[in-house]
């Protein structure tokens, strides 16, 4: 390989038929360029066109451009085979570091172009990037390589898990375009629960989430000026789950109010049972010291006599 | 109409089981299908689970070779739930039927549907166990990992079994299908300790959701020869499921049940609501897409499963058992699947207080106990 500098301008940047990472925080690149300058020169190769093709270096070469540096370390490696030269960058790649879920989706795009043998990626280059060798996941992972670039920000952003991935692209362009401002606030939990139970309710309902989301519930909650972002998310969130579970979230309402009603003492809580499966209810009170215990073993002991609270349990127990 | 029996598109047998009778008899039926032997399974597995859908590709390859672990087991039931005391005999591996509820499609770790044909072993390991209980009735069966009968047309395992059994006296043996495959038990004299057992459900539910099955008007029909043969019959409405319509669809199969079949010749009747562990909904989704029964109001189970709450599983039940009574089913033992203390309390004149007891109330009317 030879060593060399190259201007930014003979680089060819429009070509990135190798490039694996189009997310990338340059904070730590751009103090270490600057502080010692670029040690590991980037990897271009010549194709057809006069100007360089990056193979791998994308973003040294960005954290490059960032400071105006005139002149750019290079190797240029003498591959005219494209799979060879992309297999060059990804074992250097390999070697450092490892990918994250849309690195893995370009180079299995790349792959899936360049080797034209799916059983083969799945051989021979699943175990190198830790997937489960099933041809699944390379559809799996090519429908990743494939979604707009607001939705790939926010797997990146967000360190998305694949399950969450995977849903994300269960839903065509325009409705995840609807659903993004809707997820993007929440946290992971909270948002992989929103795309599960919208996916299923557009399965179950046989309407797509667009109309799904166009609910006037919905929409109300969209346009209230007085909501911030987190917080329409988390009520629009809310309001899914309800028409995903109606029968779980009337019960859970009705024993809150019936619990309301009842005017208990806010030192001691009951909570239903989980999914109200069980027949045990729980009790839970806070104490400081003997005293506030002996209070609350009061509490408690005038709640036996107190026949409303025990109708309320009958009537959730035995449904 | 006739679902017609399965036929795989390769047959490939491992060298160590080549010579084995089972295999021999397999050969003999499957003249016109291909073979291929093998000294290992495993590249073969390894090739399938590789595809886009290994259980459905799977369901096209038979594997005939070793049983190298137990061929008997306990039934793993589910935790935190009320079992039956069953014991299940490993003689096949996963089903040509291609259920979308199936749980089959989780155990991934051989797809292939799979015979196995040491039986040397088998009668050897049945010997040893039902030899040490000989105080109790053992309710054993091979429907838990594949169909009973779906492969009886290749295998002859069922008049294997049914004759091994006349020597278990203090064994009760079922064989488990939804399959029509009944001619190899037709040709044997019934012995009282063998129940042939059909899984049933409403029509729509098999039409829509048990993909490959005969339909539930040739069940019954099966199940009406083999009793009028003089078999004892069992029944297992199980997957349970709910839709629109669901209690007069249910009904309607009990109806024709048991205008059918004589009460008196039905061994045990089992209902079981819809439930699945939270691995299984991803894969019925992407097998199933149209299916819409994975969107009911599900709840986690103390077992982990997914189950309906119990406010709908009472209702299911309830409305089922109504439905067995007022067709004659009173004298029928009727049990519950995996299901609580509470259901049972709340629907059955007695909760058993453990599976020792929900073994004797269905090995009882048997009289095949020995004392």
């Amino acid at each position: 390989m030879k060593t060399f500098v190259v201007a930014p301008d003979e680089i060819n940047f429009s070509d990135d038929r190798f490039r694996i990472s189009y997310h990338f925080d340059l904070d730590r690149l751009l103090l270490s360029v600057k502080k010692i300058g670029l040690v590991y020169p980037v990897v271009v190769v010549k194709r057809d066109d006069p100007r360089f093709v990056v193979l791998s270096g994308w973003k040294r070469l960005f954290a490059c451009l960032e400071l105006s540096l005139p002149e750019i370390p290079a190797f240029l490696l003498e591959e005219d085979d494209d799979l060879r030269a992309f297999l060059f960058g990804l074992y250097e790649n390999l070697a450092a570091r490892s990918f994250n879920i849309l690195e893995k989706a370009e180079i299995l795009q790349r792959l899936d172009r360049f080797v034209r043998d799916e059983k083969k990626i799945v051989r021979q280059f699943f175990p190198l990037l830790d997937i489960p060798g099933n041809l699944s996941y390379l559809d799996t992972y090519l429908k990743i390589a494939g979604l707009d670039p607001e939705s790939k920000k926010l797997i990146f952003d967000k360190k998305m898990p694949l399950s969450s991935a995977r849903l994300l692209t269960e839903f065509p362009l325009h409705d995840r375009e609807r659903l993004l401002p809707y997820i993007s606030p929440l946290s992971l939990n909270k948002l992989k629960q929103f795309l599960e139970d919208l996916f299923e309710l557009t399965r179950k309902t046989e309407n797509p989430a667009g109309i799904l989301l166009s609910d006037p519930e919905i929409q109300a909650v969209a346009r209230a000026g007085n909501l911030s972002p987190l917080q329409k998310s988390q009520r629009v969130r809310a309001l899914i789950r309800t028409k995903r579970y109606p029968n779980l979230s009337s019960w859970k309402k009705s024993f809150e109010t019936s619990l309301k009603k009842a005017r208990l003492s806010k030192e001691v809580a009951f909570d239903a049972p989980s999914f109200f499966e069980d027949q045990e209810f729980a009790v839970t009170f806070s104490l400081k010291n003997k005293e506030t215990f002996q209070k609350r073993l009061a509490k408690l002991q005038d709640l036996v006599s107190d026949e409303n609270l025990f109708r309320i349990f009958e009537k959730f127990i035995d449904g | 109409m006739d679902k017609a029996p399965f036929v795989p598109q390769k047959i490939y047998i491992t060298r160590e089981s080549e010579h084995l009778p089972m295999a021999q008899r397999i050969l003999e039926k499957a003249r016109h299908i291909p073979v291929e032997f093998i000294e290992d399974s495993k590249e073969l597995i390894e090739d399938v689970l590789m595809s886009r859908d290994p259980v459905g590709e799977g369901k096209k390859i038979l594997l005939v070779t070793h049983q190298k672990g137990e061929y008997v087991k306990p039934c793993p039931c589910t935790p935190g739930y009320i079992g039956c005391n069953y014991f299940i005999i490993n003689t096949e591996l996963n089903c040509p039927l291609d259920c979308s509820y199936c749980i089959l499609q989780l155990y991934l770790n051989n797809p292939l549907i799979t015979v196995h044909a040491n039986t040397k072993e088998l009668w050897q390991e049945l010997d040893d166990f039902l030899g040490k209980n000989r105080t109790r009735t053992i309710r054993i069966g091979t429907g838990e990992l594949g169909d009973s009968l779906a492969l009886d047309h290749l295998t002859g395992r069922s008049a294997e079994l049914i004759s091994r059994f006349a020597s278990y006296p203090n064994a009760c043996l079922e064989l488990k299908t939804k399959t029509v495959d009944i001619e190899n038990i037709l040709k044997l004299a019934p012995p009282q300790n063998v129940v042939i057992a059909w899984s049933l459900n409403s029509r729509k539910i098999a039409r829509q959701e048990e993909l490959g099955a005969p339909c539930v008007r040739d069940r019954i029909r099966a199940a009406q020869r083999v009793s009028k043969a003089g078999y004892r019959v069992g029944f297992h409405f199980d997957p349970i499921i709910h839709y629109e319509g669901w209690a007069d669809d249910y009904d309607e199969i009990i109806e024709e049940l048991t205008a059918n079949v004589a009460t008196e010749k039905i061994a045990w009747i089992s209902l079981g609501s819809l439930r699945f562990p939270p691995a299984l909904k991803p894969v019925i989704q992407k097998r199933f897409p149209k299916t819409k029964i994975i969107y009911e109001e599900f709840i986690t189970g103390k077992d982990g499963k997914s189950r309906y709450t119990k406010e709908l599983r009472k209702r299911l039940f309830g409305h089922i058992l109504d439905s067995l009574e007022k067709a004659g089913t009173k004298e029928v033992p009727v049990y519950f699947c995996m299901e609580s203390t509470d259901i049972w309390s709340k629907l059955q004149k007695k909760t058993p207080r453990d599976k020792e007891e929900v073994e004797k109330l269905l090995t009882l009317p048997l009289g095949v106990r020995r004392t």
